[in-house]
């Protein structure tokens, strides 16, 4: 398998692992409003010190959680986007008044300059999604799908099983392509052209979406009856989780309203830096974090 | 008691096809054990889609005749209203999983019926204790083998408590072992009162279970009795010859014609360690194997002994961690899935005309490679592979869900391509099949070389199998 199948093949293979971390122990419900907080932490804010301190209480988790190389591996895979982000936006975006090179040229985009305010800009945009891309991760390894359909079923049955199952296919079709890249290594003479392999690829993935469906019929999933079962009781990591999202949700808030780790891209850049600015970030990723790392239990399942 | 399966004069057509089930006639009582028999494109499946209310209902296409399992009308209920009286397990273990969690797996159906938590924990315990899957049910699905999730696949077809029991080839996939835990595990529904009705290629296991044999033809019903006089009908040479199973009739064995003898082998495994990624034990430990010219080994082995493996290390798929792996020339790789190899919309664009014509396809062409059957999308696969004029063939499992006619076709291909020589190396759980095909037996355990041996010493529980319903 090519180094770059076998790194497409461990990405689709993420998946939810019962590993007794707090995510994992509370309900889904709790630990997506957590995962949700600090995506919301890191919609309102551009700093790159709030940035990196969500970052840290995002690994932190991750490794309470058991999930550490996963999440590592996923900011591994944002950072080539994180830099293909850097790069494009000091030639797409021609704000900022500190001009590094000017008169620049490349082919079909014309002359350009190149601003430091661009440049940092960039590097915040890459960063951000760093750091969405670690949420993420962290989000798909500690919530049970399969919780989430049954809290998703309440509300509306069919669309729940139909994400379900398109999360189940994930894998199965990583497999699949794992094979079908095997098979084509095996094939004599020239490698056919990606076209003909995406095309390839699709058939196989309609076939597997009709074989789902037949599991499905056979199933009773045509009937769809309303849910009659209950919700798992409270734990104490609900209460923690659920603590650690509205500390987090309540530090961005109220950090927003003081007008602390501000930050402005142009026509100048501006990163608040100032030690209470520094201090909040930090009390911000302790706040969010502090709660599930605290929390007892834990360990491999 | 009532019949738990009523078919009159049922026929079926799928759309734009012609009829799949020509005037079936059949009834099914409760407990019964019913084998279905027939070569491919018989009738089975379609037949078993009836039972599920998967035809005409989500297939489309055309029924006529009278139809009913457990007094519900099969032209007017649906698959979804049929699954509390009639459960299903198809071939594909990972196909037919809907959830991430065993737990969850087995409750879904009876989330979906509309039953309260307490029911839905007390079935599903039941059921798991009942086939002895207890164990599983904390795991996630994505980490069962394939033996474990039909299993769990059988659990969830059963939590509703249906009276009838569908399964189309249920073990195609499975090695002897898993296969043999899935038939006890059906044995067990069976004999609290559930109607069995399964398709099977590998006749040999089921029919010493079964109290009744039906065998298709075309979409007709071509023989309806015991056991016993299932064997004697087949064994007649009439239309039930395609049936017979390898235990009562082995697989012909061809003449070898002489090979040149070559002191210089096509390939040669010296001391060969690998590790898959990421794992800390050995998958294969201190291989050291030599295959010459136009030799015909098997290659055996439970799943995960490192069959599959061994076939990747000699195509280079995979690099050993110590130890080397020579080959004289290329070497050809036909995986499980034939399906894999198919990527354009011509089979005349898969292969070279010359190569279609050797394989038997040229007729074929101008179609599309994925309205083949699939034996035909064997041949062909194994026309892509055979291109490069390969020192050495190496198949990894291609007789799965095949049927007898199959592969005697397929061995006939084996026996002209070694007889050409090309060494070829087959790894196969089907020891009548290995029995009759190579020269060598190459057994693999846990990731070690532990036998080299001639076929005649390899078991055959299928014999022993048929021996016992004669």
């Amino acid at each position: 398998m090519s180094p770059a199948t076998a790194t497409v093949t461990r990405a689709l293979s993420f998946g939810y692992r019962p590993r007794g971390g707090p995510l994992q122990r509370a309900r889904v419900t709790v630990a997506t409003a957590w995962c949700v907080s600090l995506g919301l932490v890191v919609a309102l804010y551009e700093s790159p010190f709030v940035l990196a301190a969500v970052l840290v209480a995002v690994l932190a988790v991750a490794i309470k959680c058991r999930v550490a190389g996963e999440v590592a591996f996923a900011v591994a895979i944002a950072s080539p986007l994180a830099l293909l982000m850097a790069l494009i936006n000091p030639i797409a975006s021609q704000q900022g008044l500190t001009v590094l090179a000017d008169g620049l040229h490349l082919p079909l985009l014309g002359s350009f300059d190149v601003t430091r305010e661009a440049v940092v800009y960039g590097l915040v945009l890459g960063f951000r999604a760093i750091v969405i891309f670690a949420i993420a991760a962290l989000y798909v390894c500690t919530v049970d799908p399969d919780e989430l359909l049954r809290v998703l079923r309440r509300y509306s049955v069919r669309s729940a099983i139909t994400a379900s199952l398109a999360v189940r296919l994930v894998p199965v079709l990583a497999s699949d392509g794992a094979r079908m890249a095997e098979a084509r290594q095996c094939r004599p003479g020239e490698p056919p052209s990606s076209g003909t392999v995406v095309r390839a690829t699709f058939a196989r993935s309609i076939d597997r979406a009709g074989d789902a469906a037949l599991a499905l019929e056979t199933r009773g999933y045509a009937l769809a009856a309303p849910l009659r079962t209950r919700l798992p009781a409270r734990t104490s990591a609900d209460w923690l989780v659920a603590g650690g999202a509205l500390a987090a949700v309540s530090f961005a808030v109220a950090g927003k309203v003081a007008g602390l780790a501000s930050f402005v891209d142009y026509p100048l850049t501006y990163v608040a830096s100032d030690t209470r600015d520094l201090l909040f970030s930090a009390a911000l990723a302790l706040a969010a974090a502090v709660p599930l790392i605290v929390s007892r239990g834990g360990g491999a399942q | 008691m009532s019949a738990v399966l009523e078919l009159e004069r049922f026929s079926y057509a799928y759309p734009r096809r012609d009829p799949a089930l020509r005037e079936i006639s059949l009834c099914v009582e409760p407990g019964e054990y019913v084998l279905i028999a027939g070569r491919s494109g018989s009738g089975k499946s379609t037949l078993l889609r009836a039972l599920s209310g998967l035809v005409p209902h989500h297939f489309g296409g055309a029924a006529q005749g009278e139809g009913a399992v457990c007094g519900l009308d099969l032209r007017e209920h649906r698959a979804a209203e049929l699954a509390a009286v009639c459960g299903s397990v198809m071939q594909d273990p990972e196909a037919q999983t809907v959830m991430g969690g065993v737990r969850h797996e087995i409750a879904f159906p009876l989330e979906n019926l509309g039953w309260t938590q307490a029911a839905i924990d007390e079935a599903v315990d039941e059921i798991a204790a009942l086939l002895g899957i207890e164990n599983l049910l904390a795991r996630r699905t994505a980490e069962l083998s394939g033996g474990e999730l039909q299993r769990v696949a059988l659990a969830a077809a059963l939590a509703p408590r249906p009276r009838v029991l569908a399964l189309d080839e249920p073990t195609a996939q499975l090695d002897p072992v898993a296969a043999a835990e899935f038939f006890d595990a059906v044995d067990i529904a069976n004999d609290s009162g559930t109607a069995v009705v399964i398709a099977e290629h590998r006749l040999d296991r089921a029919l010493a279970r079964a109290d009744r044999v039906l065998a298709l033809d075309a979409g007709e019903i071509a023989f309806d009795g015991a056991p016993s006089a299932f064997l004697d009908w087949a064994l007649a040479d009439g239309r039930g010859a395609a049936l017979v199973p390898a235990g009562a009739r082995p697989y012909p064995r061809a003449p070898r014609p002489a090979v040149p003898a070559s002191t210089r082998p096509v390939l040669e495994f010296t001391s060969v360690d690998y590790t898959h990624p990421g794992a800390e034990c050995l998958a294969l430990r201190e291989v050291s194997i030599e295959l010459h010219a136009g030799e015909r080994v098997a290659l055996m082995g439970e799943n995960g002994s490192g069959k599959s493996t061994l076939l990747r290390l000699a195509r280079g798929l995979v690099q050993p961690a110590s130890g080397s792996v020579r080959a004289a020339g290329d070497v050809g790789l036909l995986l499980q899935n034939p399906n894999d190899y198919l990527i354009h919309e011509r089979v005349a664009d898969e292969a070279p005309a010359v190569a279609l014509e050797r394989f038997g396809l040229t007729s074929h062409a101008e179609r599309d490679p994925r309205d083949l059957s699939g034996g035909e999308r064997q041949r062909l696969a194994l026309a892509i592979v055979m291109q490069s004029r390969p020192v050495v063939l190496l198949l990894d499992e291609p007789t799965r869900g095949m049927d007898r006619e199959r592969k005697l076709d397929l061995l006939a291909q084996l026996d002209d391509i070694a007889a050409a020589g090309t060494a070829v190396v087959l790894a196969t759980h089907d020891q009548a099949l290995a029995a009759a095909f190579a020269d060598r037996v190459i057994t693999l355990a846990a990731g070690t070389v532990e036998v080299l041996d001639s076929p005649d010493e390899v078991d055959s529980p299928p014999r022993a199998a048929v021996e016992a319903v004669a």
